[in-house]
């Protein structure tokens, strides 16, 4: 029991010294003898809990973007009530938004991963599916097509596009907006707001068309 | 226009100096060398002429010069300047992407480029310099749009918002350089550099004319914060595409941008989804400033 907790510790240790070494050096320049360094721990740790440094580097990637899906995974909870559920984890996903919501070597690690993508990219890529598509069955619901059609999965993008924003162009977004404080509860739960009221308005919008089609192309057929 | 072309055409008007001068030094030689000799007539007659015919060819060409450097300003030479300058900030947003700001050498650049560093210095100052002006292209390659829409028909802001974002996604993808648009905006927005300062600056201008026109849409201040939200749920949704783009293609592999009819599909989305998104703000604010009245 206590090994399990030790080792835990270790692994948590690394992931943190990792996040911030590979944010600083990228994923090639990076060295498992840093890391180690950083963590205090000596190098066959890295071996035993990632087997190698782009075990170490997935795992970095996937515990820093996974902070922000568990919100996704609560959302299945309450498909009965779609809109509910988006207004629920919408807020929730925002409530990260805030400094300090996420490791601060984050950003600088996806930069990294979007300049020259590695194969830690894929596997990470596959970790989300679950929520992407748990996420993608919410919203199909919501206009009354599969999950996997295309106008599902552009409602999907038009709403992680309105938040992943405030995240990815932060620093742009802060000297346009200098009024703006993300770290201010009040200013986050409105901006949450606009974007469930904004994106159900327009996904209810897309769902009247179909409907009009619909009717339109029984009325055809009759 | 290439390199090469741009240089024949400098050449060319060397060339015509050159004409001018040998006919001149031909003139000159022949006066010199048979002149006091044999002072017969033809030396005479020829000689002077040639001399005079040359002057006066390299005289023209001079005033011909000096008056299409008023007219144009010396098109040709800017023209250059300015083929240069993209070329070297297309190396350089290719490096500064690769590398980032902080890693990232004027003299590999330049080394690309196939120029001397100091070129590149005369030019943008500093890395610095260069840096903020890929930055500004990058972003403000995408800003065109932005005019063009806060130029259209005011009476009907909906479909100048439609034209809009048609437009801007069409050219995020086409002229916003999108293998180095991506990583050198995460780049810039997790560790800013002074750089963003200045871009930020620039694109106030555009920043107020969007929140103008999208104001128009739902009937409010271009500072009130729900025009704002508005701006930045439209512009998040067209960045999500360019931004997110190595994750996009991994969630969504039928996902092709090169497509033009997929493109079309998503900005017609974007349009759908934004204005109803916009009008139903609208119709709320009407709804509770009615409330409020009576």
């Amino acid at each position: 029991m206590v090994m399990d907790q030790n080792s835990a510790a270790t692994r948590q240790k690394l992931i943190e010294a990792a996040g911030h070494v590979f944010s600083v050096r990228g994923f090639h320049d990076a060295t498992v003898r840093e890391i180690c360094l950083r963590a205090a721990t000596n190098v066959a740790a890295v071996n035993y809990h990632f087997g190698d440094k782009l075990g170490l580097y997935t795992e970095v990637l996937k515990y820093s973007l996974m902070a922000h899906q568990e919100p996704a995974q609560n959302g299945s909870v309450a498909l009965s009530d779609p809109q509910s559920a988006l207004r629920a984890l919408v807020g929730e996903w925002f409530e990260r938004a805030r400094e300090g919501g996420r490791p601060n070597w984050f950003p600088r690690i996806m930069a990294h991963e979007m300049a020259q993508p590695t194969p830690a990219l894929d596997r990470v890529a596959e970790a989300i599916r679950p929520n992407y598509l748990r996420f993608s069955t919410l919203v199909g619901k919501l206009i009354g097509r599969a999950p996997t059609d295309a106008q599902t999965r552009m409602c999907v993008h038009s709403i992680v596009g309105q938040i992943v924003h405030y995240m990815q162009s932060r620093a742009m977004i802060a000297r346009l907006w200098p009024e703006l404080d993300l770290n201010d509860a009040q200013q986050r739960r409105a901006i949450a707001d606009h974007i469930v009221s904004f994106s159900l308005a327009g996904m209810e919008k897309l769902a009247a068309k179909k409907r009009c089609a619909g009717h339109a192309r029984r009325g055809r057929t009759q | 226009m290439n390199l090469s072309q741009q240089r024949r055409r400098h050449v060319r008007r060397t060339d015509l100096v050159g004409v001018g001068g040998l006919i001149m030094l031909l003139g000159g030689a022949a006066l010199f060398a048979f002149g006091a000799d044999y002072p017969s007539w033809p030396v005479w007659l020829f000689a002077p002429l040639v001399w005079w015919s040359g002057s006066g060819l390299l005289i023209a060409w001079a005033i011909l010069r000096f008056l299409t450097s008023i007219v144009s300003s010396d098109t040709d030479d800017s023209k250059f300047k300015h083929w240069l300058r993209e070329k070297v900030i297309g190396i350089a947003g290719k490096v500064f992407a690769e590398v980032g700001f902080d890693e990232a050498t004027l003299r590999e650049i330049a080394e690309r480029a196939g120029i001397h560093v100091t070129a590149v210095n005369e030019h943008f100052g500093d890395k610095l310099g260069l840096y903020t002006e890929v930055l500004k292209s990058s972003i403000m390659a995408q800003q065109q749009p932005v005019q063009n829409a806060a130029s259209g028909n005011p009476a009907d802001p909906q479909s100048a918002l439609g034209v809009f974002i048609c437009d801007w996604f069409e050219r995020a993808r086409e002229g916003g350089r999108p293998d180095w648009f991506a990583p050198i905006m995460a780049r810039e927005m997790a560790r800013p550099t002074p750089a963003l300062d200045r871009v930020a600056e620039e694109m106030g201008a555009n920043y107020l004319r969007f929140r103008t026109l999208v104001g128009q849409v739902i009937g409010q201040d271009p500072n009130d914060q729900r025009t704002r939200m508005c701006v930045h749920s439209v512009v998040g949704q067209i960045l999500h595409y360019m931004q997110s783009r190595a994750m996009l293609a991994r969630l969504w592999p039928e996902l092709d941008l090169n497509n033009a009819q997929q493109r079309r599909a998503i900005a017609d989305h974007i349009v759908t989804f934004s204005l109803a998104g916009m009008q139903n703000i609208a119709v709320q604010e009407a709804k509770s400033t009615a409330g409020g009245q009576s």
